[in-house]
């Protein structure tokens, strides 16, 4: 299998990844030093053969990456936006790095602290979504709390608007509710709605509540009741838009398997188990713009193989191949659908011990000339996702 | 003798540590932080109240007694928002028996203070105005009695403030007694009246949570094979067996 090796000491950071692709064709991928700073490699022009170099390193971000590993980015144009634990400052730290198509390129661009932050949370979670004005939200853990005895705490998002961060964090979970809330997904829907999902370990199940546009929170939606920790690696929430009917997919483990939840028009349907056995929580779900795909990918924990898996719209899922074979069990791992060099491809990033490694799948030789519809709109997904 | 007794503000500190300001703070200084206090802990209240309503939707007129009441703020909720007025409340905490006559507003300050910030000024003032009632507000907006329940004087006292009990409901209470003396209470409680419904709302053991060791956690299903004849409400999934 081709697969490339990215680093011999950088780690993969599960839904923070990437990998992330810009108009020339180069791969870049969010990974996290040993040290556990948040640092930015690319791929040569072809990422399966070229060496992957890191980018701007004397301006990494200050924030250090727990050890859990949380963290996120997320691509918007030509900028990779990225949030991580600050350890200096207690709360997420957002930076921004430019892609080699951007104005400063191959570059770390800002850096700042959210205008507030949790005090003690329980643990260091943290995501990100742009909506498409450019807006950024992030859902991160809320102050820890102790009422009779028992610790517990709401998941907070912060949004940045028209450059400046709101002074205000509101808190995801029933107001007074005494449980522990944790995110654990974050994605965008349609019309610029924003989803932010939260389990409640000691409750649980996994639910969601729509940040609208004009930012009015929704009521909590159950994605599952099914009890979840706060470390279900589904780290986002695909979108698609199915005639019309705004189409999520939550991906969640039980024990050893893969299970995926839609929230169709916002209201949960079955739960679907994708069927592989997985010993590590390796599962991210990505769409793929076209004929209403979702990608999914889970290490077997035989083989220790990581394999791709793709839902029809109806939510049926079948396997689609390997994207990495590997010899340890220490897996991490991030994924993403986008396009390169004229293909749609199924780009994965995956942790062998302390080795990282990049190969991607082609899902579909494209041709604009061929198929300029689904050539454009596997491009409009690919600078979503 | 009760696994946690409640005679102190010390006592209380211990498992009430609670965020003033959920609306979050800047990173150039801790969070406000408070103990059991009105102003943090009033949404807590509203959600139970609000939550016992919806699931049992007794009438208005039904006679209600809450044990473990604190300063009443849930029985407070009930009356003024859902028009329960036949309450009578009990807590027999020295702690809150000596305080529910005072202000909590030294406890703001202090907290505030201890933030950096002035409560007469600034950001401190504004942050003082939303947690703090102008005016001398008392911990309680009704007067919390001081019945345990174990003799007969005790409970008709309480059964004779409003001439019976329909009702009684225990608030976070039985987690801080041992099974032998949440057997004893629950006797005392049979005794008040001929009860229709006897309510103990719990914050149930949590998978994964991080719990004082000191309380007696158990799920509302390990309470109820404790207790078979009465009820047990979830204050963390609000599930009732």
């Amino acid at each position: 299998m081709a697969q490339k090796q990215v680093s011999t000491s950088m780690r993969v950071l599960v839904g923070a990844s990437g990998p992330w692709v810009d108009a020339n064709n180069r791969v870049y991928g969010i990974l996290k030093t040993t040290g556990n700073a948040l640092v930015a490699y690319k791929s040569g022009a072809d990422p399966l053969v070229d060496t992957w170099t890191e980018q701007d390193s004397s301006n990494r971000p200050t924030a250090t990456v727990p050890a859990n590993d949380y963290a996120a980015s997320w691509q918007q144009g030509t900028v990779i936006h990225c949030v991580a634990w600050d350890t200096t400052s207690g709360g997420p730290e957002y930076s921004t790095f430019g892609t080699s198509d951007n104005g400063t390129p191959d570059a770390w661009l800002t850096k700042d602290d959210l205008a507030v932050v949790p005090t003690a949370p329980i643990g260091n979670l943290c995501f990100i979504a742009l909506r498409s004005d450019g807006d950024v939200i992030i859902l991160h853990d809320g102050t820890r709390e102790k009422l009779m005895g028992t610790d517990y705490q709401r998941c907070v998002y912060s949004r940045k608007e028209g450059g400046t961060w709101t002074a205000t964090e509101v808190a995801v979970g029933n107001t007074g509710e005494q449980n522990h809330y944790a995110p654990v997904s974050i994605g965008r829907g349609a019309s610029d709605r924003i989803w932010l999902a939260f389990s409640s370990p000691n409750a649980g199940g996994v639910s969601a509540r729509a940040l609208e546009s004009d930012n009015t929170l929704g009521t909590g939606k159950t994605i599952t009741s099914v009890i979840n920790s706060t470390d279900n690696e589904s780290h986002l929430l695909p979108y698609y838009d199915d005639d019309g009917v705004e189409v999520m997919t939550h991906s969640w483990l039980t024990g050893t398997a893969i299970n995926t939840t839609r929230l169709r028009d916002g209201v949960a349907q079955t739960a679907v188990s994708i069927g592989i056995t997985t010993s590590q929580p390796v599962c991210t779900s990505v769409t793929a713009g076209n004929a209403k795909k979702m990608y999914c990918s889970g290490k077997d924990s035989t083989s220790s193989d990581v394999y791709v898996y793709v839902s029809d719209d109806e939510g049926s899922w079948s396997s689609v191949g390997t994207i990495h074979t590997l010899v340890t069990s220490s897996a991490k791992h991030d994924n993403n659908v986008f396009m390169l060099n004229g293909n749609l491809v199924y780009g994965g990033l995956t942790q062998d011990s302390t080795s990282t490694y990049y190969n991607h799948i082609v899902l579909i030789a494209l041709s604009s000339s061929r198929n300029p519809i689904l050539f454009q709109r596997a491009v409009e997904r690919a600078a979503y996702w | 003798m009760p696994l946690k007794q409640y005679n102190s503000k010390a006592d209380f500190d211990a498992d009430y540590d609670l965020n003033g300001e959920p609306e979050g703070h800047p990173n150039t200084r801790p969070g406000i932080r408070l103990g059991y206090c009105r102003a943090v802990m009033l949404p807590v209240a509203q959600l139970r109240a609000a939550k016992l309503v919806e699931i049992f939707a007794w009438p208005t007129s039904t006679r209600i007694f809450m044990i473990g009441a604190g300063y009443a703020w849930t029985a407070e909720v009930l009356e003024q928002q859902y028009g329960y007025s036949n309450i009578v409340t009990s807590d027999t905490s020295p702690y809150v028996q000596s305080t529910q006559d005072q202000t909590d507003e030294a406890e703001i300050n202090a907290a505030i203070s201890a933030v950096g910030l002035n409560p007469a000024s600034g950001e401190g003032a504004t942050k003082k105005a939303r947690l703090y009632s102008p005016g001398n507000r008392r911990r309680h907006s009704r007067s919390v009695r001081n019945e345990d329940l174990s003799n007969g004087g005790s409970r008709n006292r309480i059964k004779n403030v409003l001439g019976g009990v329909d009702v009684a409901i225990s608030e976070d209470l039985i987690l801080a007694f041992s099974d032998a003396e949440v057997l004893q209470a629950a006797g005392w409680i049979d005794a008040i009246d001929t009860l229709d419904q006897v309510i103990h709302m719990v914050t149930e053991l949590g998978a994964g949570a991080n719990q004082n060791p000191v309380f007696n956690w158990k799920t509302i299903e390990g309470w109820k094979a404790l207790v078979p004849s009465h009820t047990f409400m979830s204050l963390n999934d609000w599930a009732v067996v």
